[in-house]
Order: C-alpha cells, then sequence, then structure tokens
C-alpha cells in the first residue's frame, strides 16, 4: 500500500507528463498514416535522457493518446493509422459520410476514455493477480483466444459469406509469407529480402484501406470537399455520442476486459483486442443491428475503441510484472527502464515498486485527460473533411508514403503499399471484404505460430487443445458467443409466438 | 458483358494464382509436412470459396443481362479510369525515382503530377502547393523527427556520402 501511495506521490511530481505525451501522441496519431509506434522509436533518443519515471510516463501517455489519435482520421478520412483503428474506419467512416461525423467522434473519444480509465482501475488494483493469469496462457490457450478473432471473418460478409472466407483465407494464407515460425525455412519470398520478415503489416493496412480509398476518390466527383453535404462540425453532436457510450455499459464493459485480458497476454497487441471486441458486437447483434455492421454501426466504433485503449493499459502488466513487452510501446519502455538500471521481471515491484505504481497512476490519470483533450483535438481535425478534395489526395497520398515508409526506412514497403492499394480498390470495387483479409493478415502469423508450438507442446497431438481446462474454457466461451445470441434470439422469438 | 465477366473473375483469378504459387513452392521446396500441410489447405478453402463467389457473382449477372448490358455500354477508357491509371503510373514513377533523385526533388515531382492528374490549377498554385508539401516532409519528418528518407544515389552517390 505504501508503494501505491509513493507512486501516486511520483506521478503527481512529474503530471505534466500525461498530458503533453497525450497531445502529442494524439496529434501524431491523428495525422493519416502515421502511428505513435513509429515514433516512439525515432522519440526514444530522447526518452532515455529524462529521469525515468517521467520516460516511462510519457512514454505510455504518448501510446494512449495515439490510439485515440488514430481514430480521427479513420473516421473523418477512412484512412486509418494501425491495424487497431481499421474497425474504427469500418464503422467510423459510413458514420462520417451520413453527416454523423460529430456523434461517430464523440463515441470515439468517450468510449476510448472509458477504456482507459476502466483498464486503468483494474491494472493498478490486480496487477499481480493480472500477471499471475497471463502465465496461465500458453500457445495453446493463444491460439484459441486469435480463434476468437478470425471468426469474425466469416460475420464481416458484406458481400456474401463465400467473399469473405475467400477474403479471409487468402489473409492467412499471405500471413505466410516470410520465414516458417518453427523451420526457419523462407516461403513466398520471391527471393526479396524484405519479405523475411512477412509482409509488412503497415504499409499492407495502408494500402488496403486507404490508398484504395484515394483511389475510389480518384474514380468519383472531385469538386468540392470530401464531406458533400457539408456538415459543419457541432459540438453538441460530439457530446450526444459521448452520452450515446454511457447508454451501452455491455458493450463498454465486454469490450473494456477483452481489451485488458487480450493485451495482458504478451504478443497479442491492440489490434487482436479490437477484432475480438468487433467480433462479440457482430454475434451478439439483433438482425437489425446486423446490417449496421461495417455500415457504421455504434456498437461495433464503440467496442473497438474501448477495447484498444484498454488493451493500452493490459500491455503495462507483463512488462511491469515479467519484463515482457507486449507492444512497441511496452519495447521502448523495456529500453528506458534498462538504461535506468531499473529490475526488469517480477521484483520490480519490491525494488522499483514506486516507479511501477507510478505508471500505472498515470494510466487513470490519463483515463480522465483523454476525454477533454480528444475532444478538444476532434473540433480541428474534423476540418480534414472540409478541405477540397483535390488538395486533400496529394497531402493524403504524402502521409501514405510516409507512412509506409516509415514503419522500417525501406522503399520496397511503398511498393507493398501501391500493390495492396490496388488489391484493395479491386477488392472494394466487386464487394470483397478488405476488413477480412486484413484480419487474416493480421492474426494469420500469430495463429500459426501459436498453432504449431501448441501442437508441439502436445507432441504432435491436437487433443492438447481440447484437455488443457482454460482452453476448455474458451472453447465453451466461443461457442457460447457464436450460438448464443441466435438461440436466445430464437428462445424469445418462440415465447412470443406462443 | 464481358468487360463485367472480367471484373468479376479477376478478385478471384488474383486469389487463385496467389494460392497455387504459394502451395507449389511449398511442395516443390524443401518444406515441412506441417507447413506444406497448412498452405494447402487453406489454398483448397480459398479455390473453394473463391469459385463459389466467382459463380454466385456470375450467376446474379446473368440474372440481370439486361440491366448489365445497359451499364457497360459505355466505354472503358473514362475520363475516371485514364486519371486513376495516371494517378497509378505516377505513383510507380515515384517509388522508381526516389532512390535515384531522393525525396525533394521526387516529392516536388509527385505532387505536381498528381494535382496536374487531379485536374488542380492554376499552374503557379499548383508548384507552390508541391513545393510547401515536400518543404513540409523535410522539416517536420526529416528535420524534426529524424526520419532516414532516401537522399539519391545521383546526389550522394552509391555509398550515400
Amino acid at each position: 500500500m505504501d508503494l501505491a501511495f509513493q507512486g501516486l506521490f511520483i506521478m503527481l511530481q512529474v503530471a505534466w507528463a500525461v498530458p503533453l505525451g497525450i497531445m502529442i501522441g494524439m496529434a501524431i496519431g491523428a495525422m493519416p498514416g502515421l502511428n505513435s509506434s513509429g515514433m516512439l522509436a525515432v522519440l526514444l533518443p530522447m526518452l532515455i535522457l529524462l529521469p525515468p519515471e517521467v520516460g516511462l510516463i510519457f512514454t505510455i501517455s504518448l501510446y494512449a493518446g495515439g490510439e485515440v489519435g488514430n481514430s480521427f482520421p479513420s473516421i473523418i478520412l477512412n484512412i486509418p493509422g494501425n491495424a487497431s483503428s481499421a474497425v474504427t474506419a469500418t464503422e467510423g467512416a459510413p458514420m462520417m459520410m451520413r453527416g454523423e461525423g460529430g456523434r461517430a467522434l464523440g463515441l470515439s473519444v468517450m468510449a476510448s476514455t472509458l477504456g482507459a480509465f476502466g483498464a486503468g482501475i483494474m491494472t493498478l488494483a490486480a496487477t499481480p493477480f493480472l500477471s499471475s493469469v497471463a502465465l496461465k496462457f500458453s500457445s495453446v490457450e493463444i491460439c484459441i483466444v486469435i480463434l476468437f478473432g478470425l471468426t469474425a471473418i466469416a460475420q464481416i460478409s458484406s458481400g456474401g459469406l463465400a467473399k469473405g472466407l475467400m477474403a479471409g483465407f487468402a489473409g492467412l494464407l499471405l500471413a505466410t509469407v516470410g520465414t516458417d515460425p518453427m523451420w526457419g525455412t523462407f516461403r513466398g519470398t520471391m527471393g526479396y529480402v524484405y519479405l523475411y520478415d512477412g509482409i509488412p503489416i503497415v504499409p499492407a493496412l495502408i494500402g488496403l484501406l486507404a490508398f484504395s480509398e484515394v483511389l475510389r476518390m480518384l474514380t468519383q466527383d472531385m469538386s468540392g470537399v470530401m464531406l458533400k453535404n457539408q456538415v459543419r462540425f457541432r459540438f453538441a453532436d460530439l457530446m450526444a455520442g459521448a452520452r450515446e457510450v454511457l447508454r451501452m455499459p455491455v458493450v463498454v464493459g465486454r469490450s473494456g476486459i477483452t481489451g485488458l485480458i487480450v493485451g495482458i497476454i504478451p504478443g497479442a497487441g491492440t489490434s487482436v483486442a479490437t477484432f475480438l471486441a468487433y467480433q462479440q458486437v457482430i454475434a451478439a447483434a439483433t438482425p437489425e443491428q446486423k446490417k449496421q455492421i461495417g455500415n457504421g454501426s455504434p456498437e461495433g466504433l464503440v467496442a473497438a475503441d474501448c477495447s484498444n485503449n484498454a488493451a493500452v493499459s493490459g500491455t503495462l502488466v507483463p512488462l511491469l510484472t515479467l519484463g515482457i513487452p507486449g507492444s512497441a510501446a511496452a519495447a521502448v519502455m523495456l529500453v528506458i527502464m534498462a538504461y535506468h538500471n531499473l529490475e526488469l521481471g517480477p521484483r520490480l515491484f519490491s525494488i522499483n515498486g514506486d516507479i511501477a505504481y507510478a505508471v500505472l497512476w498515470s494510466q487513470l490519470f490519463a483515463g480522465a485527460l483523454i476525454f477533454v483533450m480528444g475532444s478538444f483535438l476532434a473540433m480541428f481535425a474534423y476540418k480534414l473533411a472540409l478541405i477540397p478534395v483535390k488538395i486533400l489526395i496529394p497531402i493524403v497520398a504524402m502521409f501514405m508514403i510516409i507512412g509506409s515508409y516509415g514503419a522500417n526506412a525501406y522503399v520496397f514497403d511503398i511498393r507493398v503499399m501501391l500493390l495492396f492499394g490496388v488489391i484493395g480498390y479491386l477488392m472494394k470495387l466487386y464487394d470483397y471484404p478488405v476488413v477480412a483479409l486484413l484480419l487474416g493478415l493480421i492474426l494469420g502469423g500469430l495463429f500459426e505460430g501459436h498453432f504449431n508450438r501448441g501442437l508441439r507442446m502436445g507432441f504432435g497431438s491436437p487433443e492438447i487443445f481440447f484437455t488443457r481446462p482454460i482452453a476448455i474454457l474458451l472453447w465453451v466461451l466461443l461457442a457460447m458467443m457464436i450460438l448464443g445470441p441466435p438461440l436466445l434470439r430464437m428462445l424469445r422469438n418462440r415465447r412470443r409466438s406462443a | 458483358m464481358s468487360l463485367r465477366i472480367l471484373g468479376i473473375l479477376i478478385v478471384p483469378a488474383i486469389a487463385l494464382l496467389f494460392a497455387w504459387f504459394m502451395v507449389m513452392e511449398q511442395h516443390t521446396g524443401r518444406f515441412r509436412a506441417s507447413t506444406r500441410n497448412y498452405a494447402t489447405g487453406l489454398g483448397v478453402l480459398i479455390a473453394v470459396f473463391a469459385v463459389l463467389s466467382a459463380a454466385g457473382d456470375l450467376l446474379k449477372l446473368l440474372r440481370e443481362q439486361r440491366a448489365a448490358a445497359a451499364e457497360v455500354s459505355g466505354a472503358v477508357f473514362t475520363p475516371e479510369m485514364l486519371r486513376l491509371t495516371a494517378f497509378l503510373l505516377a505513383t510507380v514513377g515515384f517509388i522508381a525515382a526516389l532512390p535515384y533523385f531522393g525525396y525533394l526533388v521526387s516529392f516536388m515531382a509527385y505532387m505536381a503530377a498528381i494535382l496536374l492528374v487531379i485536374g488542380y490549377r492554376p499552374y503557379w498554385k499548383l508548384a507552390l502547393i508541391a513545393v510547401l508539401v515536400t518543404a513540409f516532409v523535410h522539416v517536420f519528418f526529416v528535420m524534426t523527427f529524424s526520419l532516414p528518407l532516401p537522399r539519391g544515389y545521383l546526389f550522394t552517390g552509391i555509398m550515400g556520402q
């Protein structure tokens, strides 16, 4: 308890780092095609020179702000900056196009706030317990968790189930390009050294979602601004969207917990959390709500943003308790901790516990600030939609190129963006769900690696996937999630007709 | 009608080609059984659903034959498609030029090309925007965030000095 209060005292002394980190993170995230993970790597030399508590708090605040900021170009321009904002783009952009941009931004900012704040409270209260939960997840359980996200492929079928499944499985096969996770052989690299680590996700994402959108804009009427009905931003709309989130406690609670738990699992990441929470919304949707999925579903948008911000807090748990970074920001924090000779691993809380608690308290503070700062930035970000299309396209193209190049500093990645942009354009033209391909691409590598490791744990037999206690629980949850809502609806309809 | 059929088949054809390439590569190369089986399984699933989705769309097209024929009565090379093609060519040209001419020249030329393609006028504003965007890239990304954009072999030599 003493350590917790000491941590609070330390955090209050350097509390200025939180709003500054959030603002910078939001500003970077709000630039279409950019993401805060890449910027963290660039800022690392500066971050390690700061006192350790300042550097750590600044890093995690920047990451949290970036996750919120990424939502703005996703909603306003349909140009996500990272995988976890792909769902935000899928649901938020249609809302923007029909003049509900203020509402969409309000939903996004409030959902992010509640996700960050709720997860902040839980990590502060239960970090040692949560880390023991993380330790119980082996490759078998992680594989099933990823399967939760992959089942969304069958449900994101805007053009028909066959198209969704084809796109999803193609994404899974695309994810095999690179190095075999078990045997180290190169697959599908065609001799390109740049593909040894697999297809770069960020350029592929920017190409599939953003560049394809620019190509579509080129084939449409380019006079005027993107928002044809020129609905101006109204703060009242943003607040109405924010209040609407408070009327979705089930969606918020479920997504927040999902994001936190998935964030705790090392290597899963915010994108898995987002797709998982989204899949839960799809599974629980009524037939009327299902029609809105992919066309501006408020529940889908709230679930995505709530879970990805909750996952930010979740990634702190394995880092602080086990010394295992579960995200790019956590990896940067690990470098900062090592540089300042902080104890890495389970003894951090006993030796440098005050600093660890200061970081956890900062997330609570960040959660409280996100709404205020996010709403303020949203007002300016909305102006992007009012820029004439003929000026917007070159600017967005520039950001997309920088965003694709910035991840690895390879010109090859810009070619990847171009190729996936053309593929994404053709897919959109003929009603193939791009998000399904993206899902397969992002989750496929994780799934294959964990699946193979799980099989090795079971000495080649898949029986292990059905005999471990947590695995059985996860299968039951998966079955309940897929079959439960339609069964419940069927029972309710029968009772009504009877 | 034939153009529409071609359009319907293009995405499944790309998916099938890719699946065939990956499965063949892993069967003809020295890959372990687990990785071959995984790829084959996915390849078969892609093939099944590609055929199903293409067949579904073609059936739909047959049923709406008259409406579809009216839709494609226009030329392929509409102004919009030409604009799109020119944009893609400009992007390809930019990617090819970037390592040789560096980011300053390449970005300026690319921005100018895009603005020309999308019909932005007058020319002096077009040039100004190209210069301003390039300047923004230089100041914000290169100078502030130290992003190592290529400076171009022609200016720095192959060794980058």
